[in-house]
C-alpha cells in the first residue's frame, strides 16, 4: 500500500468532459488546459464519484475487467497520479 | 434611427442604428429578411425605417410574433461615436447574472444574459465588426445552434470545405487561390448545426477586407481542414479528439462563463462528430484541390 491508497480522491468541478471515437477529453475550463485519455481513463474519471479511493477503484476494476487485483492497482494508482499532477483530481 | 431586418438561416436580427453609414455597412453583409418585410403592412415598399415608422405599435407587434416561432430573434440597438481607436488593447468581459459587457478602447457593448438583447456603442466600422463577431458567435452558442470559427471557407463540388490554421498557416491564402470557387468566409467561418444532423455554412458577413457578400449563401459543411504548409500536397484524416482540440482553439469565443464555456465545448464535440477533418499538406498554390474533392 502507498501513501495514496487509502486518500479521498475528488475531481475538480469545472472539468468538462467529451467523449469521441473511444477518445476522452479532460476540458479544465479555468485553466483551458486539455488532457486526453484513453477509454479506461475515461472510465475511471466516471468511477471516481462512486469509488473515490484507490483501493475502492482497484476492487471495482479488477473485478469488472477479472483482472489481478496487483497489477490493476499499480496502473490505478499511477494513473491517478498522473491525473493528480496535472490538476484534474485533488486528494486529502 | 434606422432600421435593418437580416435573417441567417432560421434566425432573424433586428438592428436599429443611429447613422445611415452604420445602416449601410450593415445593410451590405447581412442579408435582408424579404419575409418579414412582406409581412409588414401596406405602404411598406419604401425604405424600412419608413415602414417601422408608418405601422403601429400593435402591427409590428404582431409582425414580431409572427416571427417568434419561426426562429430566433436578436435585437441590437447600435449607436456610434464612443470611445477612441483601437490601440490592441484586450477585450474586457463583466457578466453580473442579468447581463454581460464586453469593453474594449474602441467600444462597449452590453447584452442581457441570453445575448437576444443588445446595446453597442462602436468607435469606428473595426469596431463594430469585432463587437458584432463577439456577440453572434455568443448568441449562437448560448443557444447551441451554431459557431463563428477563426477560418475561411470555399465552396467546392457542392460542399464548404473549411481551410483552420494559426495565423499565417495560409487560411486567406487557400482561399485566395481558390478562385473561381465561391468564398464564404476569409475570417469568421459562420457556421450552424441543422436539426437533420447536418452542418451549414453560411455566407460570412464579417469578412477581414471590406469585402460585401459572397455568391453563394450557404452550402452543407464537407469537412474541416487543418493547414500545414509544406513541400508536398497531400491529405491525412485526423481522429475527433484532436479535431475537437483544435476547432475550440478557433473559436470566437470570450470566456466569461462556465456553463457558456460546456456549451461552446458541446457545440464543438457536435460539429466534429457530424464532419470529417483532415490535415491538408499544402503549398501556396491550388494543387491541394486535387486531394480534396
Amino acid at each position: 500500500m502507498t501513501v495514496l491508497a487509502n486518500q479521498l480522491l475528488k475531481r475538480q468541478e469545472s472539468i468538462e468532459t467529451a467523449e469521441l471515437d473511444g477518445e476522452w477529453v479532460l476540458l479544465d475550463l479555468e485553466s483551458h488546459s486539455i488532457t486526453k485519455v484513453n477509454e479506461m481513463g475515461g472510465y475511471i474519471w466516471e468511477l471516481l464519484e462512486a469509488c473515490p479511493t484507490i483501493s475502492q477503484l482497484t476492487e471495482r476494476v479488477a473485478s469488472e475487467y477479472a483482472a489481478d487485483p496487483l497489477q490493476v492497482q499499480a496502473d490505478v494508482e499511477a494513473y491517478v497520479a498522473e491525473l493528480i499532477r496535472v490538476g484534474l483530481i485533488v486528494h486529502e | 434611427m434606422y432600421l435593418y431586418r437580416a435573417k441567417v438561416g432560421h434566425h432573424r436580427i433586428r438592428f436599429e442604428v443611429q447613422t445611415e453609414h452604420l445602416k449601410e455597412w450593415i445593410a451590405a453583409r447581412f442579408p435582408e429578411d424579404r419575409d418579414e418585410l412582406a409581412a409588414l403592412p401596406v405602404g411598406s415598399g419604401e425604405t424600412a425605417v419608413e415602414a417601422a415608422g408608418a405601422a403601429s405599435e400593435s402591427e409590428v407587434v404582431a409582425a414580431l410574433a409572427s416571427t417568434e416561432a419561426a426562429g430566433a430573434k436578436a435585437v441590437l440597438y447600435i449607436t456610434d461615436f464612443y470611445g477612441s481607436m483601437y490601440d490592441e488593447g484586450p477585450v474586457e468581459i463583466e457578466a453580473d447574472g442579468d447581463t454581460v459587457v464586453y469593453s474594449r478602447k474602441d467600444y462597449r457593448m452590453e447584452t442581457s444574459a441570453d445575448y437576444s438583447s443588445v446595446k453597442l456603442q462602436v468607435f469606428d466600422d473595426l469596431a463594430l465588426k469585432h463587437a458584432l463577431i463577439n456577440w453572434y458567435s455568443a448568441w449562437l452558442i448560448h443557444r447551441r445552434e451554431g459557431l463563428l470559427v477563426h477560418s475561411s471557407c470555399v465552396v467546392d463540388g457542392g460542399k464548404a470545405w473549411m481551410f483552420v490554421g494559426h495565423s499565417g498557416a495560409g487560411k486567406s491564402t487557400a482561399a485566395e487561390l481558390s478562385a473561381p470557387r465561391p468564398i464564404l468566409s476569409d475570417e469568421a467561418t459562420l457556421l450552424l448545426l441543422d436539426a437533420d444532423g447536418g452542418v451549414t455554412i453560411h455566407d460570412s458577413p464579417l469578412r477581414s477586407e471590406n469585402e460585401e457578400r459572397g455568391e453563394a449563401d450557404a452550402c452543407p459543411l464537407g469537412g474541416i481542414h487543418f493547414l500545414v504548409q509544406a513541400e508536398e500536397v497531400r491529405r491525412e484524416p485526423v481522429g475527433k479528439v484532436e479535431a475537437l482540440i483544435g476547432l475550440m482553439d478557433k473559436v470566437f469565443y470570450w470566456k466569461h462563463s462556465k456553463p457558456e464555456t460546456a456549451k461552446m465545448i458541446a457545440v464543438c464535440r457536435e460539429v466534429v462528430q457530424r464532419v470529417p477533418a483532415y490535415e491538408l499538406h499544402f503549398q501556396k498554390n491550388d494543387s491541394f484541390w486535387e486531394v480534396i474533392s
